[in-house]
């Protein structure tokens, strides 16, 4: 795998062939990448299974992973598409009061605390989908529910 | 003629010492100062630090939880490609050809570019 | 005695001309940006390359010769793909029309 940016690259090679009849179709996900980024921990929190399921198809393949794993990769798209679907039926004021924070700050999820606290409150009502950090410290409080974010750009309380 | 002899009472006492008033505190108030102040930037400073730690960490999660979508997405992709490649190969070759000696999927570093630009 | 006002005048100047660079970057970097905050520091994960494509024309491309391809796939071409823009956002569970097969693979010359 070529795992490098192409130098002086100009073109750009599309093919619009599409995929053949005798694999089932899925409809690709349409969120970008700020509500992916803000609906994240909720996608983790409904869809491990299937991201688990399809990480471990792909370390089993042995290199054919592509081809063998569609099915698996058909599910976690099914997932995610419904934990977004979701979240825009039950949350949609504060999922896109907190994307559009992320989109304006460089996606740091410090400096949107405040709609971010919203938005998981009213996913943890809607949906039941909550947030947690896997590996945090036990005896400290969840750096995304802290009142003072050190590093953002006004540091005092936020919510 | 008598011998030189001290004045009586001795000789005045000669000043060798200086008399300059100490100035400022003492000098353990200082070291006690610059470590305080120290300690209390190593505080800020480590405090700073696990945050950052923290952030770091809800970051990759949060990526974490993204890349089976992306990737799965990005894996259509490759197969569709695939087996449009394979396709025209067929159509070019009349049989199925295998270039790389391997049961692999092999992402293929070059590729066949359209010559003829349609319009 | 006063300063006179004309001593004054090449820091009205030099203030003014600060001024006016500063809002010209701000004004140029958010026309550029969509309205929005530029982005920053970015990493590859959410990198915006630099090359562009034509939605309605893409099948275009291409030179005739062997080239080679560069896969890395960022979230900001992702973005690019599903709403036309680069700072586009969209929080549809469905792609658009058309996205599964608009795929870019990044070309360069083969070096023989």
């Amino acid at each position: 795998m070529a795992q490098r940016d192409p130098m002086f690259n100009q073109q750009v090679l599309v093919d619009t062939t599409p995929m053949p009849d005798h694999i089932p179709k899925v409809e690709e996900v349409g969120a970008t990448s700020a509500p992916l980024f803000s609906a994240a921990y909720f996608i983790g929190d409904r869809c491990k299974a299937f991201n688990d399921d399809y990480m471990k198809c792909k370390e089993d393949a042995n290199g054919r992973g592509e081809i063998e794993c569609l099915k698996e990769g058909r599910k976690v798209t099914r997932c995610a598409a419904s934990v977004i679907k979701d979240i825009n039926t039950h949350c949609l004021s504060q999922f896109k009061a907190h994307w559009d924070c992320l989109e304006n700050n460089n996606h740091y999820l410090f400096e949107c605390r405040k709609p971010e606290q919203e938005l998981n409150s009213c996913v943890f009502e809607k949906l039941g989908l909550k947030k947690t950090i896997p590996g945090a410290p036990e005896h400290e409080v969840p750096v995304h529910q802290r009142p003072k974010q050190k590093y953002a750009q006004y540091p005092g309380r936020q919510f | 003629m008598p011998q030189d002899m001290p004045p009586t009472g001795g000789y005045a006492q000669v000043q060798y010492k200086r008399n300059l008033p100490a100035r400022g505190f003492k000098p353990w108030v200082y070291m006690v100062g610059m470590h305080a102040i120290m300690a209390y930037g190593f505080y800020r400073y480590f405090g700073g630090v696990r945050e950052q730690r923290e952030l770091a960490r809800e970051k990759m999660w949060a990526r974490l939880y993204l890349t089976p979508l992306l990737q799965a997405e990005e894996d259509r992709d490759q197969v569709r490609r695939y087996y449009a490649d394979k396709a025209r190969a067929n159509e070019l070759f009349g049989d199925d050809q295998k270039v790389y000696n391997s049961d692999r999927f092999v992402r293929p570093t070059f590729a066949y570019t359209p010559g003829k630009l349609t319009q | 005695m006063g300063v006179p006002f004309e001593a004054l005048l090449p820091y009205g100047i030099i203030v003014g001309m600060f001024g006016v660079t500063g809002v010209g970057l701000y004004a140029s970097k958010r026309f550029l940006n969509e309205g929005k905050k530029n982005r920053w520091n970015n990493d590859i994960w959410d990198r915006q390359s630099k090359f562009e494509f034509d939605r309605g024309d893409m099948e275009t491309t291409g030179s005739g010769n062997w080239l080679k391809l560069i896969f890395i796939r960022t979230v900001m071409e992702r973005d690019l793909r599903i709403t036309g823009t680069w700072r586009g956002q969209s929080s549809n569970p469905v792609a658009p029309k058309g996205f599964e097969v608009s795929s870019p693979w990044k070309l360069e010359k083969r070096i023989y």
